[in-house]
């Protein structure tokens, strides 16, 4: 099982939090994976991080990246490696939970109360529970809250972070800390957050006709309930459910191919009536993650290529995107990026429409264009032309 | 002052022996050599003292302090007996604190662990279960042969604690004693009260006690630790409700070591076990995919395979969308799973369809996942999804979708001419690799259906000059022997490469021999000299042994009974089989039972 659990902050590389737990694995194993993630840095960029399981003189390492800090593990043991990220992912949201936000400063303020979780979460390197609500009852150290400023910047940070884009969101991101049941006299508000997130993921062939789409959705509840009062949930009344991705039919609402509930969720009464009935412990979590593949696309993209006459190393590329939402409905920070070819010498930017709320930057490190729209109405189309020297060649036939 | 009697006893009093200490370590000191111990000893001077201040507030603090130092990697191991004397006390936290410091130091400092004792066997009689676990778990953390014999008594207590969360952490210390010292553990009955522990009344317990025993079991010379009968089984399908995630995991390991007596019974636990596919954590929902690929085997009823199949897909599709780390060890299992059947994503191919921003290791697994799901409904799809592949930047992924192209050629024979016809068309792009690459794939196309599509041999000469690669001159050249009689200039082009003959590699060298006699059987008027002349730069000229003892026997043959020769070289070639990258059929068998785990994804 785990032999060695740390956190590290890779911009001085310092060890912020080591746990050793079946003393089998050498004490500098976190400098061995220093050294890697500096040579692969230095290869590869500092954006791009090494692959997430790697052997060194015969100890896996395995590491995720989660807010700028590097939640790693090591073992000796073939050990399930699904688990293992869903364990690091687990003790991430259990520091949030308890310290209220995950940055570096608050993990080096709470380190004893980390240690404390460490100790209860995972017991001779196999994981023992990360319910917040059980942890709870036995953690007894205080949290110290990282000062006001730093909060802006991990929200920041938080809005890079893979795969999320929170967009305009009104509210910052919750930072308070859940409360010690220890702790009698801290006045608690009753309160619960429930967040939907989707992500939609579509092929386009290079006509514009869709192959493939597919939307990943969860529903995060973060309660700060005083007791385990029940929520019951009830989605929209028009779904269905069926594994069979043939049959998906959008007339008649919204076909999920695949859901999962968290524990403490009842679903009983989901095929029929679409109710959850939640008894939300303390903490975040995930209370359900479905999946569902359709056609129903908000935005439809149509690039078009056209060779400039008299100029035989320019061309002219024309992207219009379409939405297929309600007009009044808007979507907001929307980046298109659009990678140009190697040979790219030169590129130019003009809007065909007259909205002023958007902007094209050419990225000539990278050789994309970033096309960045604030407000995007519904039932509308918008259309950039990019004009793109190219390096000129002759070529013999 | 030396003190002469540096043995120790336990029965000493707590300050007595604390003094001795001290003095010892003084004198320790003072022996070693100090560098650089000025910044040091201020620091640790000042921790001394704030551990042995009467504010409590003030002890707790260094207490902090100290385990700060200990993570960045200070040694403060110097503080030892003063965090020591901090041991005793009714506040929780700083008791943590301390056996914390504890199960850090005690491998460097053994001796005075012993001190210790004392307080972790009172602590176990605690009335505060948690304090009861805490010491426990301590304890068994501290891998000191001489706390053994002390550990013995309070773990019997502990393991039959009428506190679950007391009992639960008692299971995993009887795994700690027994990596230490598996006789005391056998002989103490320790082992054996675990395997009373599987039918306990709390989940977790059994949990954990499932997790103890898989590991005495793995590291036992007789592997006959834990073994699962009737009753185990009902206990542990009804704790795997119950239980937190992480003892699902464990629960179901277990399972899946477990061999089901007949078909009956196989379904009845695949029964109860196919609902975890609807829980939220991944693991989970490997594990059980694990427990029911391994308990197929034994059902024997087609139907119930059949819903089995259809149940595990959507599942599996559902644990790609995350971050691409996991995203690759999902694929790599999914590549294992599919391995042994494919039929259960048969129409789930456009998922694996690769994303723009996916990392270049996560493209790669996508591919080979997708060459494994082609079949005649998909191909059409499959095969504009590969040309668009192959005109992408990344050099090694496109030599892969070229590769792929061909794979699927020789899969799917209602599908080669739509696969050659894209062939062709990237050939057309005179993409220096890609051409290449296309040739080679073209050469095993036309193994495969032999004198079926020799009317893009022009096409494919007229890219001779784009050559450069060995393995791509061998492919043209082979093609070049084998189609001679279609190929009007066929001895100028086998000519060409014979002036180039020893810069050649030794593939190149070996086919140009073989095609050379191969044209000189099918055009034997105008190509006497060449072949000839390969044979006698083979013979004479050239190094390497194989090569020269073809062409010797060649030699032979051709001037002896050109007839013969005839049909040696007219032998329909064997019937080729699909060249994928595939593991090995029992190491994937293995793989499932051992776990999927991280050799699934070396």
């Amino acid at each position: 099982m785990i032999s060695q659990f740390f956190i590290l902050s890779p911009q001085r590389g310092d060890t912020l939090i080591f746990r050793d737990y079946r003393h089998d694995t050498p004490r500098d194993t976190s400098d061995l994976f220093l050294d890697k993630l500096k040579t692969w840095h230095k290869e590869h960029g500092p954006d791009q991080d090494p692959p997430p399981i790697f052997n060194v003189d015969g100890v896996q390492i395995l590491f995720t990246n989660i807010q700028g800090l590097y939640f790693v593990c090591t073992t000796k043991f073939n050990v399930s490696t699904f688990m293992t990220f869903e364990l690091l992912d687990r003790i991430a949201s259990l520091i949030r939970d308890f310290c209220g936000i995950l940055s570096e400063e608050c993990v080096r303020l709470n380190s004893s109360l980390i240690y404390e979780l460490l100790d209860e979460v995972i017991d001779y390197g196999y994981p023992q529970t990360t319910s917040t609500d059980q942890l709870k009852s036995v953690i007894y150290e205080e949290p110290v809250l990282a000062k006001k400023e730093n909060i802006i910047i991990d929200s920041i940070t938080k809005l890079r972070a893979h795969g999320t884009n929170l967009g305009v969101s009104s509210n910052k991101p919750i930072s308070k800390p859940i409360v010690n049941s220890h702790d009698e006299g801290r006045y608690k508000q009753n309160e619960v957050f429930i967040d939907i997130i989707e992500r939609i993921v579509a092929f386009f062939a290079s006509d514009g006709m869709t192959i493939h789409s597919e939307i990943n959705g969860s529903i995060q509840i973060k309660s700060y309930l005083q007791d385990n009062s029940e929520i019951r949930i009830t989605l929209s009344s028009n779904m269905a459910h069926g594994r069979d991705t043939y049959n998906s039919d959008d007339r008649f609402g919204i076909m999920f191919n695949d859901y999962k509930f968290h524990e403490s969720v009842d679903s009983s009464d989901f095929e029929g009536h679409r109710q959850m009935i939640i008894f939300p412990p303390e903490g975040e979590i995930t209370a359900m993650i479905y999946r569902i593949s359709g056609d129903n696309l908000p935005f439809r993209i149509f690039p078009q290529i056209l060779d400039v006459p008299e100029s035989p190393n320019k061309i002219d590329i024309i992207i219009r995107i379409r939405t297929d939402f309600p007009e009044d409905k808007i979507a907001t920070k929307c980046t298109v990026i659009v990678p140009l070819p190697h040979i790219t010498q030169s590129v130019s930017n003009e809007h065909l429409d007259g909205f002023a709320d958007q902007s094209a930057r050419y990225d000539s490190r990278v050789r994309k264009v970033f096309w960045t729209i604030n407000k995007l109405k519904g039932g509308t189309e918008q259309s950039l032309k990019i004009k793109v020297g190219l390096i000129f060649f002759w070529f013999y036939h | 002052m030396m003190n002469s009697d540096s043995s120790l006893s336990i029965k000493d009093s707590t300050y007595a022996v604390s003094t001795v200490v001290k003095s010892i370590m003084t004198d320790f000191r003072i022996s070693r050599p100090n560098f650089f111990s000025t910044p040091k000893k201020g620091e640790n001077y000042e921790l001394r003292a704030d551990l042995n201040s009467e504010y409590r507030d003030r002890r707790k603090d260094a207490i902090k302090k100290v385990i700060a130092n200990m993570t960045v990697g200070k040694d403060v191991s110097g503080l030892f007996p003063d965090v020591l004397k901090n041991m005793q006390t009714d506040d929780l936290e700083q008791k943590k604190l301390v056996y914390l410091y504890l199960m850090n130091y005690a491998k460097t400092q053994p001796e005075l662990v012993i001190l210790a004792v004392n307080t972790f066997v009172k602590d176990t009689d605690d009335s505060n279960p948690l304090i009861r676990a805490l010491a426990i778990r301590t304890m068994g953390c501290i891998r000191v042969e001489k706390i053994i014999d002390y550990l013995c008594e309070p773990l019997r207590k502990c393991l039959r604690d009428e506190n679950p969360y007391v009992r639960k952490t008692a299971a995993i210390c009887v795994a700690k004693l027994y990596d230490l010292s598996p006789n005391l553990a056998i002989d103490n009955g320790f082992v054996s009260t675990l395997q009373d522990m599987v039918s306990d009344a709390n989940p977790m317990v059994v949990a954990n006690a499932v997790t103890a025993l898989a590991e005495i079991n793995e590291s036992s010379s007789t592997k006959d630790i834990f073994i699962i009968n009737a009753p185990t089984l009902t206990k542990l399908l009804v704790a795997l409700n119950e239980c937190t995630e992480w003892g699902r995991i464990a629960i179901l390991a277990a399972l899946a070591e477990y061999k089901p007596a007949d078909s009956k019974e196989a379904e009845h636990i695949v029964e109860r076990v196919v609902p975890q596919f609807q829980h939220v954590n991944g693991s989970v929902v490997l594990s059980a995919i694990k427990v029911i690929m391994i308990y197929m085997r034994a059902i024997k009823n087609e139907e119930a395979i059949r819903q089995l199949v259809r149940k595990m897909a959507p599942p599996l599709v559902t644990l790609l969308a995350s971050a691409p780390e996991v995203q690759y060890v999902a694929l790599r299992n999914i590549n294992i799973i599919l391995q042994k059947r494919p039929e259960i994503l048969a129409n789930e191919m456009r998922v694996f369809f690769c994303k723009y921003n996916d990392p270049p290791y996560v493209k790669i697994e996508k591919l080979e996942i997708m060459i494994k799901l082609a079949n005649e409904r998909n191909i059409d799809q499959l095969l504009s999804e590969l040309k668009e592949y192959a005109s992408e930047v990344d050099v090694d992924f496109v030599r892969k979708s070229v590769r792929a192209i061909g794979q699927c050629a020789i899969k799917i024979s209602e599908a080669s001419e739509r696969c050659v016809n894209v062939l062709l068309d990237l050939i057309n792009t005179k993409v220096n690799y890609v051409v290449q690459e296309a040739i080679v794939v073209i050469k095993d196309i036309f193994r495969k259906y032999p004198h079926k599509y020799e009317g893009i041999i022009p096409t494919l000469c007229q890219n001779l000059d784009a050559l450069d690669e060995p393995e791509a001159k061998a492919s043209l050249i082979w093609i070049i022997g084998e189609y001679a009689e279609r190929i009007e200039n066929a001895d100028e082009l086998i000519l060409t490469f014979l002036d180039t003959f020893h810069d050649e590699n030794f593939q190149v060298q070996l086919q140009l021999v073989t095609a050379s006699v191969k044209l000189f059987l099918k055009k034997p008027q105008s190509a006497q000299n060449i072949v000839q002349r390969s044979l006698q730069i083979a013979t004479t000229e050239c190094d390497n042994p194989d090569i020269r003892d073809r062409a010797y026997i060649y030699w032979r043959l051709l001037s002896t009974d050109p007839q013969a020769a005839k049909v040696l070289s007219w032998l329909s070639y064997p019937f080729m089989i699909a060249t994928q990258s595939r593991t090995d059929f029992t190491f994937c068998n293995n793989c499932l039972i051992i776990s999927l785990g991280c050799c699934s994804v070396r």
